[in-house]
């Protein structure tokens, strides 16, 4: 069986590598992420290129951000449920914007979950820690495959 | 800021085995300060929505359902959910002993948010129900036109 991973979506390298560093199920190891700062290096891990070749296995999870320069968070989200194989992958939007139109449209484009990305190391821990406990720990690991 | 949240959503349980259902409450307050809705079957769960739907019940922060039901399996309550014209409101995930890849897999194209395999032992179980308290009733905003959402007129960041 492929190893776990996790493509996180952010264009910012800090907060990119704070999930690097901190997406470690309780007393587990931490799972190996991929890193893409816009839609074109998400796009180019997830979905075939233009011979229709795959681009290997699918990550267990995607952490997404919504405020990306150029192609944003949800025009993303929506190209990836339009994707047969990815319509069903895990992707759990993690953005510092809890406005009511950006929770609603999230989660009406087929967001898996929204949480409100953290403010400090302390919420870090525990905001990274609860998401690799369900997606990496508890829950089955899912293919599309 | 999770005190800005008025009241806390249940966790809705839905199995038709009567000591699963005990066995899962008590772990779960254990685990959780969450309250705990047991339902025994998807006729129950559908019932739940509509009155969900119309205002007598609060729309719960998650939904685990047994998948090896009688008369309505879970998959045939996920689709029943889905019949209802929009996405379902409040996440889904299913809660079975299979942990057979295709369950899964089949689990999350008819709507399901997620799967976990139903843990025979004590401690294994208790450690599934805390990760869906640390995740789902801790961590994930509900969606704002249910009516559970605790940060309004927060402003547009990052």
């Amino acid at each position: 069986m492929p190893a776990q991973w996790v493509l996180v979506v952010d264009d910012n390298l800090a907060d990119a590598r704070l999930a690097q560093k901190l997406l470690a199920p309780s007393g587990g190891p931490t799972v190996a992420c991929e890193h893409a700062r816009s839609a074109a290096e998400a796009y180019a891990r997830l979905l075939p290129d233009g011979e229709g070749r795959a681009p290997g296995d699918p990550p267990s999870l995607i952490l997404l951000d919504l405020s990306l320069p150029g192609t944003g968070g949800l025009e993303i989200l929506e190209v990836l449920r339009a994707d047969p194989g990815l319509r069903s992958l895990p992707t759990v939007i993690l953005s510092s914007s809890l406005a009511p139109a950006d929770v609603e449209a999230a989660y009406r484009l087929g967001a898996t979950a929204y949480v409100r990305k953290p403010a400090n190391l302390e919420e870090a821990r525990r905001i990274f820690r609860g998401i690799a406990d369900f997606w990496l720990g508890a829950s089955l690991r899912w293919r599309t495959a | 800021m999770n005190g800005s949240k008025p009241q806390r959503p249940p966790m809705l349980y839905v199995d038709d085995s009567a000591s699963d259902r005990a066995l899962v409450a008590h772990l779960w307050s254990e685990v959780s300060d969450a309250p705990l809705v047991a339902l025994e079957g998807g006729e129950d769960l559908l019932d739940y929505v509509e009155r969900c739907a119309v205002g007598e019940e609060v729309w719960p922060a998650l939904c685990l359902l047994d998948l090896n039901m009688a008369p309505m399996n879970g998959l045939e309550t996920l689709d029943a959910i889905g019949d209802r014209g929009r996405s379902c409101p409040f996440p889904i995930v299913v809660f079975s002993t299979s942990s057979r890849p295709e369950d899964a897999r089949d689990c999350m194209t008819h709507g399901a948010r997620g799967y976990l395999v139903k843990e025979i032992d004590l401690k294994g179980l208790r450690r599934t129900l805390a990760a869906c308290h640390g995740f789902w009733i801790d961590l994930v905003e509900p969606p704002p036109s249910n009516g559970l959402a605790g940060n309004e007129g927060s402003s547009t960041a990052d």
